[in-house]
């Protein structure tokens, strides 16, 4: 067990030294100083010399990006020039609001996607599945923050069932946090759901054709035992990688559906500093997230091993 | 060995290609799906709202109207989509908004190619160290989450058309770095690489030749797909408000000025939404659609067999398990109906060991899984019976049938590793299958199901049940499921290519094993088999097909060698390259032996 | 095959239970009940900065936390409040003030002269809007005794009481000052003092009451300030009851009226106008005719009526306030005559950049709209993010810009916008004639005379078409009429956006 979660985290250190790499570089490829973006209308030659020396700015690249790796190590990455606050801090803060978007998305888009994925695969072939390629097809083509809107203007304007406010923290009131996370977690989670469900179509159906199927079903089984504990679990492995996939599309997707669901979480950090060029803060939220998702892949390796005996390392 | 095309899955056999007339097969198949149809129709309406939007709109997409009755309105007769919050028509900034939908889709999958297919190119070409690595890289940059890349390049280079088409592109390259890496290392194998190489050729000339043609389809449904997916992305950039100007007439942005308008005025939402989600679908139905065109699968719907009713059938032989009278089995899809088995009639005793003779796509294993009601969708039992202990089973329906296998019928296949469910222990396997005609509590059935497996000869059983599979040999895992088979003690066990995979030693234990499992329980054997050696060591009888029928059904196990009937038989016979070795046979006084099969 | 239908049934059947579990059968998780003792407001978000003298503040903010020196009526009158005496002394240079003993901070510190110093020295010191024309007009401040400060000034001064009203100087906590905390948690002397555990980091900014203020306190016990960026979503909040008070726009108020929990109101908050910022003799704006021109080319009155709470008007005063000149007749919309003008000046060409940003996108869109109607004209509207636009609008690289102007009096009016010095005045470009008539106006004594003088500094203003396109706006003010009741706009400001009185509203009720 240690030896897998071992070795796929030594798979993991060039991941984080490129993306570490890749999210550095964002600020040296900004036409124009980075200093002058601090300073704004008070921008002048001396100014602008000062603080570059002031922030290392002055110094080459590949000295700036060990410190800056060296700070980021030990949880240092840079202050924000808007709110002048350490953007680690900012980061946290926001964490718990993406999170939760992308947990409760996740969630959604397992549920959906592993259950109509089943249907079709049950049933392949028939309309059943039919019916559920042709939704998942659909779902795909329709822009996620589109069916938030519309759910808000449903339910939250129109009928009123859920809070104008969405966000609730969990510490403070989890009953509120789950209520408010209900229509944003099913706006995301229907289009990755649509992903998980091809996967898991495919895979049911696959198990459902094999060999062992037949065995079993020859030998007595009765179906239902054979759909939910055989065919489901085999399923899993490509269903899981593919659950991984949609973690990395959530992301993307949630920063989108916090503007619409008006969520405090990293993608409006992300969308203030972007507009006002609030670059440490790009870089930052940019790591994290991409941290995260690698978290997650990494996660989802070593539940292959637990899932598949075979790709455990003897 | 050729395996027997499995019934499932029905696909005819890509058409070489000819250049042109590869296209109009293409186009026609095409034409034939109603849903690629639709969507090109309504992409054609894009574009040609696109070009001509300019005489199309009625009014100026960016003639503002600031007077209260302009603004915010719903759908009037001047204003047959309402307005905006500067007044301006909706209708006519949907048409302009087109422009914008496809050049952000176009070029941004242009983008993409231009940045991943070079990059796939080297990678598939060089191989070596090179690929290792870069491969690596894809596969992180790939990973980013879409919008993360996007927010960047914005954050870097503003806002606007060029910035926007640089992200999505970005996004998207490394999915065809991967496709174009892909076909040239597939290329790069292809033996006529070495033939021309031998020939003097550059190895570039060959890939560049090769592959380029090779990529061309794949590029386009592809492409496809992700113009759709482009399109999300720049109207979910423009709604946040860093995609385009807001005055630029764009889809997503008139859905980011809906959203600030939605308590005044809800109706602004739909215009723009409901035009990105027909396109972004109609990009998607026309990929699909082209892909299945040109990987030439007509996936067959196919139809239910149903039986013909037949009198009530005259009652069994009380000495049979098993009588199989006339079957027919036929696979019925929408164009045709094809004949897998006709008319086969056999019986199997009880205690008998019956072997069923056969090449590969001689319709045997056809009949097992008829006689098992395992049979594919589209494939039934068109007529005859089959009689199990007295009873037709055949078409009866799945509850029945629940009942019927495990206690009077089991079975077992010819791979044991393909046989046994990898993700599970052969002990959770074994005890599903035992508490699932007994009402055994879980220890119990653990308990009989050590017993079993001690009774096929696996050393150690207790301790066993708790591996997987595959960390049995492949014998091992024969007498696994040979177990499992046997938890319910079943009258009848068919067993289809049971020892084909093993070698010939493991072959010979297991079949003695259930030579030996015979003596003990009494059970009937069917023995599927194209293995002669097989017929002749343990078979009480043998019957022969060919084609989907039975030719020759042989009184007893020596007959069939020593005096064949039937032209095939005697082909199959004469094809052996060594005589086999009759367990059953008797020696002859000089001890040279009596049925020494003819030499040809 | 049966049975997995029945299973499917049984899950929908489940999900839709619990999605109604969920949602409860009220509307609106974690609303506030009737009549509670915590006013819950969306008014501006939340400040990038609370420290005093900063422009990242709306008064909606700054008049919660904080308390200031006076206070000034909309007529202009002036009031004690942590000042209880103020006297000018010779010729206005100078300032004595009597304060209050009995006041303390919301972290313990003890408020007084020190305090006062630390306060004018700090906001001079950070610059800005507010601190940089305190800067150049601050001499010194001298702490004569606990309860007694004198402010010295570099030039006559007679308006400074104005400024010790206003969001020059909210009085803070030196403790809170010298450790710098003060920019994130405001520390003042007002009746809520904030609560960091009521809080919720990002989500809401909840002000407990404070014991020991030092005066009456008001009927509301707890504000709590919540940021709703969309207007959408703050009308539903109100109407939903998730929310007591929130602004808004005028177009939601249709919505207001349709229910029957809710109310608004409207009260006169800024005034903006278009500002020719680059208009020195060789620049393309220098030539009075052509701003003139722009001037006659806008249709305020259509403008106007776009929108009830927006009122077109022909000078930054309005009738009433010091500095109005009934005789200003400002530029009535006249297209011949601004068509005319421009061929007096040589119909030339012009190619504007005029600055936008999300909050008044429809106004700048409107003004060029009029603009481009004259021959030669081409307005080009560029967008600008909000922090980008804030910093840039009035910087010199566009030749005109809408901004909301928030002097009250002419003399302050003049100084920020068009005197030579200012660092508005881009082009740093003033008329000798508008100089001569401040610079007199300036010398007068306090007094009829002097509000003559001003006047006739605003007239030339006007006349050289430095500014024009007035207009004043209302704010719209949302509220839940089953929990608060008494919201109204304060007295004791003029011209302060995002403000609700905090000392009248109450629980509904009570």
């Amino acid at each position: 067990m240690l030896k897998l979660i071992g070795s796929r985290l030594v798979l993991v250190i060039p991941q984080l030294l490129i993306v570490g790499l890749l999210v550095f570089s964002l600020l040296y490829l900004v036409p124009g100083s980075a200093a002058a973006l601090i300073l704004g209308d008070a921008a002048n030659p001396e100014a602008i010399k000062e603080v570059e020396a002031q922030l290392g700015l002055d110094k080459p690249f590949h000295e700036q990006l060990v410190a800056w790796f060296g700070g980021a190590v030990q949880g240092d990455l840079g202050d924000s020039y808007l709110y002048k606050r350490p953007v680690l801090d900012l980061v946290l803060e926001k964490l718990p609001a993406t999170l939760s978007l992308v947990g409760g998305g996740l969630i959604v888009a397992m549920l959906v996607g592993i259950g109509l994925g089943l249907l079709a695969g049950v049933n392949a072939r028939r309309l059943a599945d039919r019916a559920v390629t042709g939704f998942s097809a659909f779902m795909q083509s329709v822009p996620e923050f589109w069916i938030g809107l519309l759910l808000i203007l449903f339910f939250v304007i129109q009928l009123g069932w859920f809070p104008v406010r969405a966000w609730t923290p969990p510490t403070s009131d989890p009953g509120a946090w789950l209520r408010g996370l209900f229509l944003p977690a099913l706006a995301l989670g229907t289009g990755a759901s649509a992903l998980i469900a091809r996967q898991t179509r495919t895979a049911v159906a696959e198990a459902l054709a094999s060999r062992y199927a037949d065995t079993l079903t020859a030998a007595g089984v009765p179906r239902w035992k054979i759909v939910f504990k055989y065919a489901l679990k085999n399923a899993m492995i490509p269903v899981l990688a593919a659950s991984a996939l949609a973690v990395g599309i959530l992301f993307g997707t949630s920063l989108v559906m916090e503007r619409v669901f008006a969520f405090p979480g990293l993608g409006s950090l992300l969308l203030s500093s972007v507009i006002s060029k609030d670059l440490p803060v790009v870089q930052g939220a940019a790591l994290i997230v991409c941290l995260i998702v690698i978290a997650v892949n990494l996660l989802v390796d070593i539940g292959y091993g637990l899932l598949n005996p075979r790709a455990r390392p003897q | 060995m050729t395996s027997t095309p499995d019934p499932k899955t029905v696909a005819v056999a890509t058409a070489p290609r000819e250049g042109g007339s590869e296209a109009v097969r293409v186009l026609k198949r095409l034409a034939r799906k109603p849903l690629a149809i639709v969507g090109l129709v309504w992409l054609l309406v894009v574009v040609f709202a696109a070009i001509n939007a300019d005489w199309l709109a009625p009014f100026d997409p960016t003639e503002n109207n600031f007077t209260l009755e302009g603004l915010l309105q719903g759908p009037t007769a001047e204003h047959p989509l309402g307005t905006d919050e500067n007044g301006r028509d909706v209708l006519s900034r949907l048409l302009f908004g087109a422009r914008i939908a496809l050049a952000v889709g176009f070029g941004s999958v242009l983008v993409a190619m231009l940045i991943g297919v070079p990059i796939g190119l080297l990678l598939g070409y060089r191989g070596g160290w090179t690929d290792r690595i870069g491969t690596r890289f894809v596969d992180i940059i790939d990973a980013l989450p879409g919008m993360l890349v996007a927010f960047a390049v914005v954050a870097i280079l503003g806002r606007g058309l060029p910035s926007i088409m640089l992200a999505i592109g970005l996004i998207f390259s490394m999915n065809f770095a991967r496709m174009a890496r892909a076909i040239t290392l597939a290329e790069r194998s292809k033996l006529y690489v070495d033939a021309a190489k031998v020939s003097g050729i550059r190895e570039s000339t060959i890939l560049f030749r090769q592959v380029l043609p090779n990529l061309a389809g794949p590029l386009v449904i592809q492409g496809a797909i992700l113009t759709g997916a482009a399109i999300i992305i720049e109207s979910a950039l423009s709604f946040l408000g860093i995609g385009l100007e807001s005055s630029v007439p764009s889809w997503g942005g008139q859905l980011g000025a809906a959203v600030t308008k939605m308590l005044v005025q809800p109706f602004m939402v739909f215009p723009p939404g409901v035009t990105i989600m027909l396109t972004v679908l109609a990009f998607n139905l026309l990929g699909d659609s082209v892909s299945e065109a040109l990987h030439g699968e007509t996936r067959k719907r196919f139809k239910r067999v149903k039986r013909e009713s037949a009198a009530a059938p005259a009652p069994a032989d009380a000495g049979n398990v098993l009588e199989i009278r006339d079957v027919t089995v036929e696979l019925r899809s929408r164009d045709d109906t094809v004949e897998l088995v006709k008319h086969a009639s056999l019986t199997v005793g009880r205690g008998e060991i019956v072997a069923l003779l056969g090449e590969s796509g001689s319709g045997k294993s056809t009949l097992a899984k008829a006689v098992l009601g395992l049979l594919a969708p589209g494939i039934g039992v068109a007529s005859g019976s089959i009689l199990l202990d007295g009873r037709d089973i055949a078409g009866m329906p799945e509850k029945e049938l629940r009942a019927v296998r495990g206690t009077e019928l089991a079975a077992v296949f010819q791979d044991p590793m393909a046989a046994l469910s990898p993700v599970h222990t052969i002990g959770t396997q074994l005890t599903d299958v035992i508490r699932a005609h007994s009402k055994l509590s879980r220890r119990q059935a653990r308990a009989r199901a050590a017993e079993l497996l001690d009774k096929v000869g696996v050393r150690d059983a207790a301790n066993r049940l708790d591996d997987y599979p595959h960390q049995f040999s492949g014998g091992m895992a024969q007498r696994v499921a040979i177990a499992i088979a046997l938890s319910s003690n079943p009258k009848l066990v068919i067993a289809d290519e049971a020892t084909s995979a093993l070698d010939v030693t493991t072959q010979a234990q297991v079949l003695d094993l259930l030579v030996a499992l015979r003596d003990e329980f009494g059970m009937g054997i069917l023995l599927i088999t194209h293995d002669l050696g097989v017929v002749a060591e343990v078979a009480d009888r043998a019957a022969v097909m060919n084609a989907g029928e039975i030719v020759e059904v042989s009184a007893d196990a020596t007959s069939l060698f020593d005096a064949p009937q039937h032209p095939y038989t005697k082909k199959l016979l004469a094809a052996r390259s060594r005589p086999p070795r009759h367990k059953t046979a008797k020696p002859s006084r000089d001890g040279r032996r009596e049925n020494a099969p003819e030499e040809s | 095959m049966r049975s997995n239908r029945r299973i499917w049934k049984a899950a929908l059947v489940a999900t839709v239970a619990t999605s109604l579990a969920l949602t409860g059968c009220s509307g609106g998780g974690g609303a506030a009940p009737a009549g509670d003792d915590t006013l819950t407001i969306n008014i501006g978000g939340f400040p990038l900065s609370w420290a005093p003298g900063s422009n990242a503040m709306q008064p909606g903010h700054y008049r919660l936390a904080y308390e200031t020196l006076l206070n000034r009526t909309r007529e202009g009158e002036i009031q004690p409040m942590l000042a209880t005496e103020w006297e000018f002394g010779e010729g206005a240079r100078s300032i004595t003030l009597t304060l209050r003993d009995d006041v303390v901070f919301h972290d313990g510190t003890p408020f007084n002269a020190d305090a006062v110093k630390t306060n004018i020295e700090y906001v001079a010191a950070n610059g800005g809007q507010y601190g940089g024309p305190l800067n150049a007009a601050l001499a010194g401040v001298e702490v004569i005794d606990d309860t007694h400060v004198t402010i010295n000034f570099t030039r006559p001064y007679g308006t400074f009481t104005t400024i010790l009203s206003g969001q020059t100087l909210p009085i803070g906590s030196p403790a809170a000052i010298a450790d710098g905390s003060i920019e994130k948690i405001p520390v003042g002397t007002s009746p809520w003092a904030y609560d960091a555990e009521q809080s919720v980091e990002g989500t809401s900014m909840f002000f407990a009451q404070f014991e020991d203020y030092w005066g009456e306190l008001p009927p509301m016990t707890n504000i709590e300030m919540v940021a709703i960026p969309d207007d959408t979503a703050a009308v539903a909040a109100v109407l939903n009851g998730e929310i007591d008070v929130t602004d808004s726009e005028f177009e939601q108020t249709t919505l207001v009226d349709a229910s029957d929990n809710a109310e608004w109101y409207q009260y006169a908050a800024l005034r903006n106008n278009v500002t020719f910022l680059v208009r020195g003799p060789n620049d393309p704006l220098g030539d009075v005719r052509i701003r003139q021109a722009l001037c006659y080319s806008l249709d305020m009155e259509s403008y106007a009526s776009l929108d009830p709470t927006i009122h077109a008007a022909t000078q930054h005063f309005v009738e009433g306030e010091a500095g109005y000149n009934p005789d200003i007749e400002g530029y009535p919309y006249d297209l011949e005559k601004a068509e005319e003008l421009l061929a007096e000046a040589g119909n030339p060409t012009l190619n504007l950049t005029f600055p936008a940003t999300g909050f008044n996108k429809q106004q700048v869109e409107v003004y060029a709209e009029y603009f481009n109607q004259l021959p030669g004209v081409t307005v080009t509207v560029q967008e600008l993010p909000v922090p980008e636009y804030v910093s840039t609008w009035q910087g010199g690289q566009y030749p005109m810009g809408i901004g909301s102007h928030v002097q009250l009096n002419p003399a302050d009016w003049y100084g920020t916008w068009f005197s030579p010095q200012t660092p508005s005045n881009v082009s740093k470009y003033t008329s000798p004639e508008l100089t001569a008539l401040a610079g007199k106006a300036q010398g007068t004594a306090p007094g009829p005379d002097q509000a003559a003088a001003w006047a006739d500094v605003m007239k030339q203003i006007s006349d050289e078409a430095l500014a024009c396109g007035h207009a004043y706006v209302d704010q719209v003010i949302v509220y839940n009429t089953n929990t608060v009741a008494d919201v109204q706009p304060t007295e004791i400001a003029a011209w302060e956006v995002n403000l609700i009185d905090y000392r009248t509203v109450r629980p509904a009720g009570s």
